[in-house]
């Protein structure tokens, strides 16, 4: 079918230039690794030295305020980060209490707000399900915070990976051209792509609750089969990798064809089955816009929650939170974006209608 | 104002180019019939660039290559709904039937390119802010292909339009006038037209920017002037605050209006499908028998889009924003009315 607009112009190779959109980035900048981030990677974990905590402080410090580091100091960062990264499961075990969190996609000042209402970390832990960057203004400040608060206090937080922690996503939904646009150069997004690769794809709070970004995969059946891949590695196209990241829960039974392009649909059967198998009370996901914040499906077999309030400052919807605690008693905290005294309650750019 | 109404068709031919570009449009169904719809479009941006100021160059630009995919997919599907009604209209009557379309508030819109090319018995009246139209003109006569296309070099002096770059020939005519003004839109249509002939009216984002009452004004006079009509109309709607807690069209309102001054006076009015349609059917000065179908173009996506067309779209870009594109869609109607 796109023959048709091919053959279309002898003009059209004229106008290449301005409307090509694809961007044609160099075979190094997409190599993973080119950013030398995890060039001298330890051995074995590395703990941390009082000046390394007085160093990290002063980052948290400063990125709290919504600056940026600079492309020296994200270096350092994510170096640090590799080291912390590394040694994390495919499925992480985390422990109760915790607080779970959806997609925050650069949208910094209701990270701001999510913290005031889930309470601050590290009094609080968080397990964060992935979707850091894109879309929102403030993606690099977004990633810089939590991944600074990761290694500052590795146990009391968790990031896992969401398909926008991905080098070929970064360059459709925003984060990239934050980069080029905040530093001037594609370095810092080349160092937090690479960092990204290092990223936990899944967690497992106390044994019963599975966390992931996206959901199930065809070719999953246990989580220890989760534990068997190879994770370090850019966000494949297709198989289970791609699939926990991308898929989706859906009212039609079985597995479906996404409508995303990528990941599946899977049904009720397939979650009971799942969590059966695995002797899970629940799969926790993010991934998916919902109204409220959260949503259950499933028959409480899944839960979808999300944590961006009115996501691209435009679609209107709650943002929620969920804590668990000690005894596995779940709350749902909901929350609005954020309201910065001295600003306008929307943001300077607008975004996107059709007009 | 005007200046800022006018610059929203900045914006609309940006999404346009992205789509094309991107390739959602031309639809290889709706459209299989326009003849170098790319070409048309680039052409045109192409000679529009050197008459632009430097910074509306920037900014065309730069939001050329911030496009998501859900913008892409929301210019498709306001693209091809206004052009499928308009096809099987005019597939339907044009053969046997001198038709005239009017398009208020034209823009930049470049239709009447491949309906003058596709249908010999039609007459086309673009519609708009004499600035506007004259950018328009200049761009038309500047580039060798619209030229060529529209017949400029017989073109027919208006009198009237004494001096001015607005280009009259024998079917294509650009009308400037003020939406708002309904006595003096309704004076000039009834110059440029045959009101006893059928008439297709387009308003593609245009009513939601006039006050409640010129928009309602327009659409009673236009209908108790002609004969016989078929309004095609693409809007935002705001979404029900209270009963669905939509947040939608307050959030839009409020967007516009602090980003760029932007009014959209009847969004949260006519908030949904019924309260839009209602502008058409409460028409209530004449005995003319109105039918109104309307959808939500979420509703249009699901309903009218084949799945082998689903298919090609998926696979031109990553949609990672699904629930997103929903109510988005959701917030925008395609309305048809005939009398």
């Amino acid at each position: 079918m796109s023959t048709e607009v091919d053959v279309d112009v002898p003009m059209q190779d004229a106008e290449q230039s301005d409307l090509d959109l694809e961007l044609e980035l160099e075979d190094e900048l997409m190599k993973p690794g080119s950013s030398g981030i995890a060039d001298h990677k330890s051995a074995e974990p590395v703990k941390l030295t009082t000046t390394s905590i007085g160093q990290l402080d002063a980052w948290i410090e400063k990125l709290v305020k919504c600056e940026v580091l600079s492309e020296d100091e994200v270096a350092r960062l994510c170096k640090m980060a590799v080291d912390v990264l590394q040694f994390e499961e495919n499925v992480q075990p985390v422990n109760v209490p915790v607080t779970i969190c959806g997609d925050v996609h650069g949208q910094f000042h209701d990270l701001i707000e999510l913290f005031k209402i889930g309470g601050p970390c590290p009094d609080t832990n968080y397990l964060f399900m992935g979707d850091y960057v894109d879309r929102g203004y403030y993606s690099v400040e977004t990633v810089s915070y939590l991944v600074a608060m990761k290694v500052r206090y590795p146990s009391r937080i968790t990031i896992l990976r969401g398909n926008h922690e991905s080098r070929q996503i970064t360059q459709v939904y925003g984060f990239y051209d934050e980069c080029l646009r905040k530093y001037g150069s594609a370095s810092v997004w080349k160092m937090f792509t690479d960092l990204f690769d290092y990223f936990p794809i899944t967690a497992l709070v106390d044994n019963q609750i599975f966390c992931l970004h996206g959901g199930l995969s065809p070719m999953i059946e246990t989580v220890d089969q989760v534990r068997d891949l190879n994770r370090i590695q850019e966000v494949p196209h297709e198989g289970p990798m791609c699939d926990l990241l991308w898929s989706d829960p859906d009212d039609r039974g079985g597995w479906g064809i996404s409508p995303r392009g990528a990941g599946f649909t899977f049904g009720q059967d397939i979650s009971e089955q799942f969590n059966h198998t695995n002797n899970l009370s629940l799969i926790a996901r993010a991934h998916q816009l919902v109204m409220e914040g959260f949503s259950w499906s499933h028959q409480q077999n899944v839960i979808t929650i999300f944590s961006a309030p009115n996501y691209c400052y435009r679609c209107g919807n709650q943002a929620a939170i969920m804590e668990v605690d000690e005894n596995h008693n779940r709350q749902l905290l909901q929350y609005d974006p954020s309201i910065r005294p001295g600003e306008p309650t929307v943001t300077r750019k607008t975004p996107d209608y059709f007009l | 104002m005007e200046k800022i109404v006018q610059n929203t068709d900045h914006d609309a031919l940006t999404c346009k180019l992205s789509a094309i570009s991107t390739r959602y449009i031309p639809c290889p169904l709706v459209h299989k019939d326009y003849f170098n719809y790319n070409d048309i479009y680039l052409s045109y941006y192409q000679t529009l660039k050197t008459l632009l100021s430097r910074r509306d160059q920037g900014s065309i630009n730069r939001a050329l290559r911030n496009s998501y995919p859900v913008m892409n997919y929301g210019t498709y599907l306001r693209t091809v709904s206004i052009d499928s009604l308009l096809n099987s209209y005019l597939d339907e009557r044009v053969s046997n039937e001198y038709i005239q379309v009017v398009n208020l508030g034209c823009g930049s819109d470049l239709r009447f390119v491949h309906l003058l090319n596709n249908f010999k018995n039609i007459k086309y009246i673009d519609v708009d802010f004499k600035d506007a139209l004259e950018l328009k003109g200049k761009v038309l006569r500047t580039n060798l292909k619209f030229k060529q296309a529209l017949k400029l070099d017989t073109e027919i002096m208006d009198k009237t339009e004494n001096g001015s770059q607005l280009i009259h020939t024998e079917n294509y005519v650009m009308m400037e006038g003020d939406l708002k003004d309904t006595s003096d839109i309704i004076t000039k249509l009834s110059r440029y037209t045959d009101t006893n002939a059928k008439t297709v009216f387009i308003t593609e984002c245009a009513l939601c920017y006039l006050p409640d009452i010129a928009a309602q004004r327009l659409i009673d006079k236009i209908i108790d002037t002609f004969d016989s009509g078929y309004w095609i109309s693409y809007d935002p709607i705001g979404g029900n605050q209270e009963k669905d807690k939509d947040r939608f069209g307050k959030i839009m309102q409020d967007n516009l209006k602090s980003s760029r001054d932007l009014e959209l006076p009847t969004l949260l009015k006519y908030f949904s499908e019924d309260l839009y349609s209602s502008r058409f059917t409460q028409h209530t000065n004449s005995s003319k028998k109105i039918t109104v179908n309307i959808k939500n173009l979420w509703e249009f996506y699901l309903q009218s889009i084949n799945d082998n067309e689903k298919k090609r779209l998926q696979k031109l870009q990553f949609l990672d924003e699904i629930e997103e594109l929903k109510i988005m869609q959701s917030h925008y109607i395609i309305l048809n009315a005939q009398w």
